[in-house]
């Protein structure tokens, strides 16, 4: 009694709910929950984690490969970003309890920038998927050694960056407008406007560096291809001339191609004559849905056709990839969306050193979303 | 000597406002905060999906009365079961005590004036609400005939919206089922009062903590898991269907790691209604309370491996079946020990047999035979002769319906006093919980026999077919079982309108009730009937919740009331005997 009774001579503040003794165990009640709620994430987040244990469990040699169409490049960028993101929340909690208003409201826009870049970069990344046709198992059309034209996608996806950019400059000016009277409004678009000219940046910038990393890959191979156009969506008349087409970012060993070009009409099972030789069964399109049934798989180094289990089979990596992050993404939106309310209250002055459990629990939260994909990234990005 | 708050609140008049005429029109109940109206109106949506899934269990029953199946064809026969076993499960049983009952009692036995998120506590509600609103809206489309596991590759392969509707449907009840249980759980882990240490909390209490840690822990996971399989179903992502390389086996896995947790979220907040009821109604301080507090934790715990016991024929390893099957009977022991110190709290007590006692009576019965043909169940050969037979049904119905369900009434009888004021004909009450327990066993009782003699569940008949061939003899034994069965249910019907009629005339024509009808020493029973708007005017102090030696039946009052002290020593400071 006494001790809450001490607590209560400085801690009530103007949020105090009527059902809470004193502030303190206001706050602490909001801690637990928060806790609570991030466990019940975790578990949300293991039945996916457990579907990619049991899946590359049975099939490594083909997490392996198709991990080669993700650029860990990209992914470690998102990585530090995020990283960067946690920093600035811890140090936002930091500045409430210390009363720096422009210390907190700072950090959390350095926050919402870096949530920003980091959808930007992940739209470039499901862009050019989409248009390679690595899609989840359904809707995958990736057909091996097929090339599709990457030009209009990076177009787009430039435009796309530049479009946000000028959303975000325009949020920025709307919140001076509109936020003339009202401090909390203003500073909820600057957020936004933070957000936005992010994802600009981080769509930009990943845009160009896959651009150039593709260029230097186009230089290397050049020498060995005639240059093949495939235009995006054409993925139907696949099975006869995309086998033939220039290797892709996986296919880069000369001779896997040529024994790829040997063998595609090869309905039945082949027994693989050595580990470094190719053996692909390529359907035709109308008996891929129809016999997938199961038997050896037949590996390859370097490709991503599988006797076994049908040339669709790497899709099942892909459905697990875009679950996971694109779940994973659904919470950053999530954190974006509370960040803008936080910031929002913090202009209008409502934390205060005894009074900001909102910012700490929210940087929970943010933790969490960070935490997990960093366990993301290695598991999808880097095993090999 | 000071007077505890209990006392001076026993003296002031009944005119006091109280939660339900504190304020008036539909924003008031619609935006409310309390705890309170928030139970009251889970107990409205609770109640209104008992009947709905109660109406598809007696077309079940009815269908079944002739060996071809008297009603329906089959293909509306499977959905009129797995509407059953949906709604009963996802919209009654795991809702039912937490969400209503606890709800509104959780924070008065705490002396709190609510639970730790209030809005969280609406928001939860709600949530039910779009979640039931789903179920509805695949109920019409009609199709959703899965049966309520879901098991793929039928799931994703029978018609796609209904399903999808379903799940969706079971993902934000999910939601909402994890609100409840975060909100008990904080709760009571940051706004006991004054004197209540962990091992003064009542009962109910420890098994509602329990039982939100375990909604905690496992929903989650079957929210993943839906949303998987509605992903699988809409753009086939190859997870759980075979056709696309998916494991279908796996679906099974996260979906029991669910399911079974499940199974404790609906038996242990009745288990904490039995050890709340059975002690003020025999009048005898609760045997062994420590123990029964901590085999809640333990249930809790245990409960989340075992799962594997649903699988036991779905091609799991021999080594992990036999691991399965004996962490299946270490569940057996917390439970019996539960059971054990229920009977030996009724030993020498001083029995009271009220309505809320005679289906506590029940459940005890029921209970026991369900948990006990549970280990023919979890043991490996039987489970391989009688899985899927109607052996599993009744196993369950004992369990989930003679436990949970039976319990749900219990405590709607016992604490129907205290949430609306008014005392019921204890008459009605006693004669439908006679027919309840007759017919209930009329019903089930038959089906451990349909089971043993091979009786396949989920069939739309039993006139013997290709592949399920059916002797004469058999045929005969069949029909009369399902007979006496469906004649059971009939009677279980008539019992549960009379209990629900008996609850409500005592609203219009019931007795003023007094504070405490029963003698409970829970904190429940020390403020008004009904409950003011903030329950306490001050956060009261509490000793042991199961003594009863300080309560008096006053006539005048027709009720109990606290003894003037005798002694210096304040109620709270005493220590239980022996």
């Amino acid at each position: 009694m006494s001790a809450s009774a001490h607590a209560d001579d400085h801690s009530h503040h103007r949020f105090q709910a009527h059902h809470f003794e004193t502030g303190e165990q206001q706050f602490q009640a909001g801690k637990l929950g928060m806790w609570l709620f991030l466990s019940t994430e975790v578990l949300f987040f293991s039945g996916m984690f457990c579907a990619y244990a049991a899946y590359r469990a049975a099939h490594p040699q083909i997490f392996e490969d198709a991990a080669k169409f993700l650029k860990p490049e990209l992914g470690a960028a998102n990585t530090i970003v995020l990283l960067l993101s946690s920093l600035t929340v811890a140090w936002s909690v930091r500045c409430v309890q210390l009363n720096d208003k422009k210390g907190l409201l700072a950090n959390l826009i350095i926050t919402l920038a870096c949530a920003g870049i980091f959808m930007g970069v992940k739209t470039v990344e499901y862009s050019i998927k989409f248009t390679e046709g690595l899609f989840w198992r359904g809707g995958y059309t990736y057909v091996e050694g097929s090339h599709p034209d990457l030009g209009p996608t990076h177009e787009r996806l430039m435009y796309t960056g530049l479009v946000m950019l000028g959303i975000g400059v325009l949020l920025g000016v709307i919140g001076i407008v509109l936020g003339a009277n009202s401090v909390g409004r203003r500073w909820a678009f600057y957020a936004l406007a933070a957000t936005v000219i992010g994802a600009g940046v981080g769509c930009l910038a990943g845009n160009a560096y896959t651009q150039g990393a593709e260029g230097d890959e186009h230089h290397a191979e050049a020498a060995a291809h005639a240059d093949h156009e495939h235009e995006h969506g054409e993925e139907a008349a696949h099975g006869e001339e995309e086998a033939e087409g220039e290797g892709n970012v996986a296919v880069e060993d000369q001779e896997a191609v040529e024994e790829l070009e040997g063998t595609d009409r090869v309905d039945g099972l082949e027994h693989p004559e050595t580990a470094e030789q190719a053996i692909e069964q390529v359907q035709s399109p109308g008996e891929i849905q129809a016999e997938e049934a199961s038997a050896d798989v037949v590996l390859t180094k370097e490709k991503l056709v599988y006797a076994s289990e049908g040339p669709k089979f790497p899709g099942v990596f892909f459905s697990i990839y875009y679950a996971m992050t694109g779940v994973h993404a659904i919470h950053i939106l999530a954190g974006i969306g509370v960040f803008v309310w936080i910031v929002s209250r913090a202009a209008r002055d409502h934390f205060e050193p005894h009074y900001y459990g909102p910012v700490e629990y929210t940087g929970l939260y943010w933790h969490l979303v960070d935490l997990i994909w960093i366990f993301l990234f290695p598991l999808l990005y880097l095993i090999q | 000597m000071i007077a505890t708050p209990a006392q001076i609140e026993q003296g002031t008049s009944h005119d006091e406002k109280n939660y339900l005429n504190v304020s008036s029109g539909f924003a008031s109940w619609a935006f409310t905060l309390d705890h309170k109206r928030i139970g009251i109106m889970y107990l409205v949506g609770i109640a209104v999906s008992l009947l709905l899934g109660g109406i598809f269990a007696l077309l079940v029953r009815l269908h079944l009365w002739y060996p071809a199946g008297g009603m329906f064809d089959a293909k509306t026969y499977n959905e009129i079961f797995t509407l059953h076993g949906a709604i009963m499960v996802f919209l009654f049983i795991i809702p039912s005590v937490p969400a209503s009952l606890g709800n509104f009692f959780l924070p008065i036995m705490l002396g709190a004036k609510d639970v730790a998120f209030p809005r969280m506590n609406l928001a939860s509600f709600y949530l039910w609400v779009i979640g039931a609103i789903f179920f509805v809206s695949a109920m019409l489309i009609s199709g959703l005939d899965t049966g309520w596991t879901f098991y793929t590759p039928y799931s994703v392969e029978t018609s796609t919206a209904p399903v999808v509707c379903a799940t969706m449907g079971v993902f934000i009840l999910g939601f909402s089922s994890i609100f409840t249980g975060l909100n008990f759980v904080v709760t009571v882990n940051t706004m006991r009062p004054p004197g209540m240490t962990w091992f003064r909390m009542p009962l109910f209490l420890w098994s509602l903590y329990a039982t939100g840690i375990i909604q905690l822990l496992a929903t989650p996971v079957l929210g993943i898991t839906v949303l998987l399989l509605g992903l699988e179903a809409t753009l086939h992502i190859g997870i759980f269907d075979p056709k696309y390389n998916g494991d279908p086996v796996l679906f099974q896995h996260f979906f029991w790691f669910y399911s079974h947790p499940a199974v404790y979220i609906m038996i242990l907040p009745a288990m904490g209604v039995v050890s709340e009821l059975l002690p003020v109604y025999c009048r005898k301080h609760i045997f062994g309370y420590k123990f029964i507090a901590l085999s809640s934790v333990a249930i809790a715990l245990l409960g989340f491996l075992v799962w594997g016991h649903h699988m036991f024929v779905s091609s799991q390893s021999a080594l992990t079946a036999v691991i399965f099957s004996g962490l299946t009977f270490s569940v057996a022991i917390p439970s019996g020990i539960k059971v054990f110190n229920w009977l030996a709290t009724m030993y020498k007590g001083n029995l009271y047999l009220t309505t809320g006692m005679c289906y506590v009576l029940s459940f005890l019965f029921l209970f026991t035979i369900g948990g006990l043909t549970g280990l023919h169940l979890g043991s490996l050969a039987t489970d391989v002769a009688l899985h899927d037979t109607y052996f599993v049904v009744a196993h369950f119905h004992y369990v989930m319906m003679g436990g949970s369900l039976i319990a749900f009434i219990a405590a709607l009888f016992h604490w129907w006093p205290k949430m609306f004021g008014k005392m019921y004909n204890e008459t009605w009450g006693r004669i439908s919980a006679l027919l309840v327990f007759v017919g209930f066993n009329l019903t089930f009782f038959p089906q451990f026999l349909l089971g043993s003699l091979g009786m396949p569940r989920r069939y739309a008949s039993y006139e013997g077919r290709e592949g399920f061939p059916v002797s004469e003899t058999m045929l005969q034994q069949f029909t009369a079982l399902h007979r006496v069965s469906t004649t059971g249910a009939m009677i279980l019907g008539v019992g549960l309108f009379i209990a629900a009629g008996t609850l409500i005339a005592a609203l219009y024509y019931g007795r003023r009730a007094p504070r405490n009808p029963w003698g409970g020493a829970t904190l429940e029973w020390t403020c008004q009937s009904p409950p003011i708007h903030h329950n306490f005017h001050e956060t009261p102090t509490v000793g042991d919740p199961y003594i009863y030696a300080n309560l008096e039946w006053d006539p005048d009052l027709e009720g109990y009331k606290p003894l003037p002290p005798a002694s210096p020593t304040p109620a709270h400071e005493q220590e239980p005997v022996g």
